[in-house]
């Protein structure tokens, strides 16, 4: 099953994918078309969401850092940097190094506290897409990488929906790739991932306690590419989804 | 309301901290000084409902701080407009295990359950001074003229590329010369302005 958060008529809801991804059916049994539907984040407002840095190898090579680090990159992002598909997110004038990064996102789906890794992928309810953007020349080397990097307003398209953790078996096994006016810049493998789903999620639960609804970004591979306003970014992983951006001049 | 949003802080906005630090922001890792706001998080997880575990040898540093709730977004604001989109101010103590830099985020050193306490929200006030007791003895105290960054510079300088929501919080800073503490102690934070935050470190089996 696929779920989704839209804006309908004043309010917010989340509402199921039906009829091969054509229609939403709300809660009260309305049915709209996918098309006309206005998406919003698929995110439960103030759900903590963590996010890694340098969780590919390729992705690492490309930037000139080790293979490994010593231990994860990870930081954390506030639900202002969210926008859903098909939406709009500013492309500073001065943000010439403006790159987007396709990520696999995993939804919780219940408290995991001290999760042993092959216990990891029952706690999650979930995964989606995110294109978490990156503009190289805000990088400060402090708490890097920094929030005026990755904490900004509407920069972090995420959706369209969530699709059930039971529908993606294999969270390491699937390809994802981002297009930028059609031309492919990003073309990877889950595969290539440096800590696993499960690792991350075991890791995260010996932290805090992830609870439902809390989610992790868990990086993006190689093909860094800048973008200009006006271009229209497309992130897409196997079997989760197809997530559409427009960047506008800010 | 209360907290319905994100818990933000900041690291580096102590003008003492700073004048020490100094001379290796030249240096690797960092080389150059911070120019925009230092931020970190804390999940909701991380807010004290009771002792604060620790483990038997573990040191935390325990940073008297000032919390702001937002009642309206802080979205490109001026520092003259900022504090109006505060709608409330507790005191606060943010535990961490200490921190070797301030290069990559600190998520897994400042995220654990508990590792924040709070204190009773109250009307927005002027607050001079924080001072920290432990096991009733003054420890630590420093006044908010160290800040580099004032509350209301802090929230626009911030508001320039994120929104501070309704709901949101935001630590202030935190002293360099923060105490560390360890299981078995009891803080306290005082201000003339505001209810004082109490916490209780306690052992577990790690």
């Amino acid at each position: 099953m696929k779920r989704a958060r839209i804006y309908y008529r004043g309010r917010d809801v989340w509402a199921v994918l039906a009829e091969n991804d054509t229609v939403l059916v709300l809660p009260d049994g309305t049915k709209i078309a996918a098309e006309d539907a206005q998406w919003l984040p698929p995110v439960v407002p103030g759900a903590a969401t963590y996010a890694l840095g340098l969780n590919y190898a390729d992705h690492n090579k490309e930037l000139g850092f080790a293979p490994m680090l010593a231990t994860p990159l990870i930081f954390m992002k506030g639900g202002n940097c969210f926008v859903g598909h098909d939406g709009d997110t500013p492309r500073p004038a001065d943000g010439n190094q403006m790159h987007p990064e396709c990520e696999l996102v995993a939804v919780i789906g219940k408290p995991a506290r001290d999760v042993p890794a092959d216990k990891a992928l029952d706690y999650l309810s979930g995964y989606t897409v995110a294109n978490d953007y990156a503009i190289r020349e805000y990088l400060e080397n402090f708490y890097r990488p920094n929030a005026r990097v990755k904490n900004r307003d509407a920069t972090t398209p995420i959706g369209p929906w969530i699709v059930d953790a039971a529908d993606v078996p294999d969270p390491q096994a699937l390809s994802l790739k981002t297009t930028v006016n059609g031309e492919v810049v990003q073309d990877g493998s889950t595969g290539d991932m440096i800590i696993s789903v499960a690792d991350l999620v075991s890791y995260l639960s010996g932290v805090t306690t992830l609870m439902p609804g809390d989610m992790i970004l868990t990086g993006t591979p190689q093909g860094v590419h800048f973008c200009n306003p006006g271009d229209t970014v497309v992130s897409e992983i196997e079997n989760v989804g197809r997530l559409v951006n427009h960047l506008v001049p800010a | 309301m209360t907290i319905s949003g994100h818990i933000y802080g900041v690291v580096l906005n102590d003008s003492v901290e700073l004048n020490e630090l100094a001379p290796q922001f030249g240096e690797k890792p960092y080389a150059a000084p911070p120019v925009a706001p230092v931020v970190y998080m804390k999940p909701r997880t991380a807010i004290a409902r009771g002792p604060v575990r620790v483990a038997k040898d573990e040191e935390l540093v325990a940073s008297p701080t000032l919390a702001l709730l937002f009642a309206r977004d802080a979205s490109r604001c001026s520092a003259a407009e900022a504090l109006d989109c505060v709608g409330g101010m507790a005191l606060a103590i943010d535990f961490a295990l200490p921190q070797p830099d301030y290069y990559r985020p600190a998520v897994s050193r400042k995220n654990r359950d508990g590792f924040l306490a709070l204190g009773d929200w109250a009307a927005p006030a002027p607050v001079e001074n924080l001072s920290t007791l432990i096991d009733g003895k003054a420890a630590h105290s420093w006044g908010m003229d160290r800040l580099k960054r004032d509350p209301a510079t802090l929230i626009a300088d911030l508001s320039v590329f994120m929104t501070l929501r309704a709901g949101d919080v935001l630590l202030i800073g935190l002293p360099g010369d923060a105490p560390h503490v360890h299981a078995g102690q009891s803080l306290r934070v005082e201000s003339a302005a505001l209810p004082a935050v109490e916490a209780r470190l306690e052992e577990v089996q790690s």
